[in-house]
């Protein structure tokens, strides 16, 4: 199987959407920052009665938050990027990497037709997957381009 | 040397050790037997060589009065193979417990069992570790209490005979101590046997583990309760062999003769099949639920791992002379490791050794299916991508201006740069998230260096771009600097640039292959 043709029928769901954390919109945003330290996740979700209302990510922190320490205690409704753009679950992922390509978004929330959230799509996903046709070519590899053995040692 | 032979005895066969089993030990039986078989046999007694691993029955090489070796606990097949490699004319037996070949030693008895070495393995079962005073082994059965499993034993035990089919074993058998005239037969089947030959042999411990076997031993339940096996005979058992096995789709069942039910509808006992599935079969027969068998489970012919090893190393020798084994331990690399952080590693370059004209024929074979034009480009040097120039500060930047730098040009990183131009560090996005957020610092008081990542992982623009995939999908690596050859950035490769590259590739004329 080619992987044009697994990134033509594959979809969005068929990676790890796993990069994420959840919180609340009327948590303080230092309580969000330290849950998103914690769990290793650059991406926060926003949510408000389960419905997704915005999005908060590493990228956010650099820009708004790192050198205006009067933000912290604030609610990160305040700060986050409202109604971000989602990507539908039925979406190829050819056309999740074109569209991605296009956008500045790092991170897409991924949701069904009812707009409940399954996931959110991050770029390392992406790569992860695309690497994981590619076993020889890119898995195994020496750990740098010149370690390559100029004789075969086994086998 | 042949008048010698035939004037052997059992007691040229005695040693002059102390036998330092307990009284009554089902080890004594084996010895007698092992001692009355040998004189039969026709072979010198220098040429005889037992080799044990470590037990209770693995003292038993110092009570032959042969060559012997009590060696490492497992390892006693290990041994043999080597030994049977360098001298093959020897007579060669292998001494092994429940314990020593089946928990320590299970690998090393798999792998001999599969190579065909021509030995012949005796494995005393007792269903314990006699030596070190009875605690539960891989034969003894779930529930057994001892003083290891004092509630007993959780876990599920091996069948000996079961272990060597799957491991291909071209003669396996089963006798038991008290049964004396069979296990003397099996015993000389299998020194006959050209190959490895298995015997299992329950053995009583009278002191750990008494009476494990008397259902196989006790005079008025043993013929119903086990069955001998006989090449060609219909599979018939009980006091008054009435009773027999029939197979019913895969099942082995128990039936009663008479009644409809004759000799011909009973299994048929055959050592020879290659298909060892009705060995198998046989050797699922187990306590309480069938008769037990004891005789030859199978017994069929391969070629012998020596015979073929050997043959190898004469062509060999034919083919490129002698070695010379000095030379081969001074031919390949080598290196030393140094002292201190900075030293550098020496590589210590010998002769090469003549090139051999085996090896070539192999590295010719490309196992390796043409590539396809995507996996090509992964091959293709990172120069052929279209990547943006790095944004280059020094060290002693302080973070605020790093990070308005950041702000006003959008960007997720930095590369740090010494004097001359070259990489020192990167200063990333994520430094910020997990070493400044939340956290009450003053950004104009510290400086780049003190948050950055030092001598970064860096690929040059000749190297592959598989490899640049490689650092990104394994060790997660966002931003990756590519340098000139003399270590100056000229790149900056980042998850959407590869992003942005591979999207670019995919037309949406599809096929599956
Ligand atoms: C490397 C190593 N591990 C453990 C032991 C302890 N030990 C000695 S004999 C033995 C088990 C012996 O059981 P078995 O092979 O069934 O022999 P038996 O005494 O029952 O004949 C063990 C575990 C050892 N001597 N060496
Ligand atoms: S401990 Fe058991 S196996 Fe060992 S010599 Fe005594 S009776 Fe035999
Ligand atoms: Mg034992």
């Amino acid at each position: 199987m080619n992987l044009n043709y697994s990134l033509h029928n594959d979809t969005v769901k068929h990676v790890d959407l796993s990069f994420y954390v959840e919180v609340q919109k009327d948590n303080p945003v230092d309580q969000v920052i330290a849950k998103m330290q914690d769990s290793q996740r650059k991406c926060a979700l926003v949510m408000d009665q389960g419905k997704l209302i915005g999005i908060f990510t590493a990228h956010d922190i650099a820009r708004r938050v790192i050198d205006q320490s009067e933000v912290i205690n604030e609610p990160i409704e305040t700060i986050m990027t409202p109604d971000p753009l989602t990507l539908q679950s039925d979406t190829t992922l050819i056309e999740a990497i074109r569209f991605m390509s296009d956008k500045p978004h790092r991170y897409m929330p991924v949701v069904d037709a009812d707009r409940r959230v399954l996931g959110t799509l991050t770029h390392y996903a992406i790569i992860k997957y695309m690497s994981d046709h590619f076993p020889e070519e890119i898995y195994n590899l020496p750990p740098t381009p010149d370690h390559f053995a100029s004789a075969r040692a086994g086998a | 040397m042949a008048d010698a032979i035939e004037t052997l005895t059992r007691k040229d066969f005695v040693s002059d050790q102390e036998v330092r089993w307990c009284p009554g030990c089902g080890d004594y039986a084996i010895l007698a037997q092992m001692q009355r078989v040998l004189p039969e046999m026709g072979i010198a007694r220098e040429d005889m060589v037992f080799i044990s691993g470590i037990g209770c029955s693995s003292r038993f090489p110092y009570y032959m009065n042969t060559y012997g070796l009590h060696t490492i606990h497992g390892r006693a097949a290990t041994v043999a193979t080597g030994l049977k490699v360098a001298n093959p004319d020897l007579h060669v037996w292998v001494i092994t417990g429940d314990g020593d070949s089946l928990s320590i030693g299970g690998n090393h008895l798999l792998h001999v069992l599969r190579r065909n070495v021509d030995l012949n393995i005796i494995l005393f079962n007792n269903a314990i570790y006699g030596l070190t005073k009875g605690q539960y082994s891989p034969t003894s059965p779930p529930g057994t209490r001892t003083y290891s499993s004092p509630m007993g034993s959780v876990e599920q035990d091996f069948n000996a005979i079961s272990v060597a089919l799957a491991a291909e074993a071209t003669f396996v058998a089963r006798s038991v101590d008290r049964n004396t005239k069979h296990m003397a037969e099996i015993l000389k089947r299998a020194t006959e046997h050209r190959g490895t030959s298995f015997v299992e042999i329950y053995q009583n411990c009278n002191i750990y583990n008494d009476g494990a076997w008397f259902f196989a031993t006790e005079a008025d339940v043993k013929d119903d309760q086990t069955v001998i096996l006989e090449h060609g005979q219909p599979i018939i058992f009980g006091k008054d062999r009435d009773k027999g096995i029939r197979v019913n789709g895969l099942a082995p069942e128990v039936v009663t003769l008479g009644n409809g039910v004759s000799e011909s509808d009973l299994l048929t006992h055959d050592e020879t099949l290659d298909n060892p599935a009705h060995a198998y079969l046989l050797s699922r027969l187990t306590h309480p639920e069938y008769p037990v068998p004891f005789g030859v489970f199978r017994c069929v012919e391969r070629p012998i791992y020596e015979d073929q090893i050997i043959a190898q190393g004469r062509q060999a020798v034919e083919e490129r002379g002698a070695g010379d084994l000095n030379a081969l331990y001074h031919a390949t690399d080598t290196w030393i490791v140094p002292e201190g952080p900075d030293a550098e590693t020496v590589q210590e370059v010998h002769e090469e050794l003549p090139t051999s004209n085996i090896i070539p024929d192999i590295e010719q074979e490309d196992p390796m299916a043409p590539r396809t034009a995507l996996q090509q480009l992964l091959y293709d040097p990172i120069s052929s991508l279209d990547l943006p120039a790095p944004e280059c500060v020094s060290a002693e930047t302080s973070v605020a201006d790093a990070v308005e730098t950041m702000r006003s040009k959008n960007l997720g990183c930095l590369l740090v740069v010494d004097k001359q131009g070259l990489l020192r560090g990167i200063f990333a996005q994520g430094d910020l998230f997990e070493k400044v957020a939340g956290r009450d610092i003053d950004l104009t008081k510290i400086t780049v260096d003190s948050l950055m990542t030092k001598d970064p992982t860096a690929l040059k623009t000749s190297d592959p771009i598989g490899h640049l995939l490689h650092l990104m999908s394994l060790h997660g690596f966002r931003h990756i600097p590519i340098v000139d050859p003399d270590g100056r950035p000229v790149g900056l490769a980042s998850f959407k640039v590869m992003l942005k590259f591979t999207g670019g590739l995919f037309s949406d004329d599809i096929s599956p292959n």
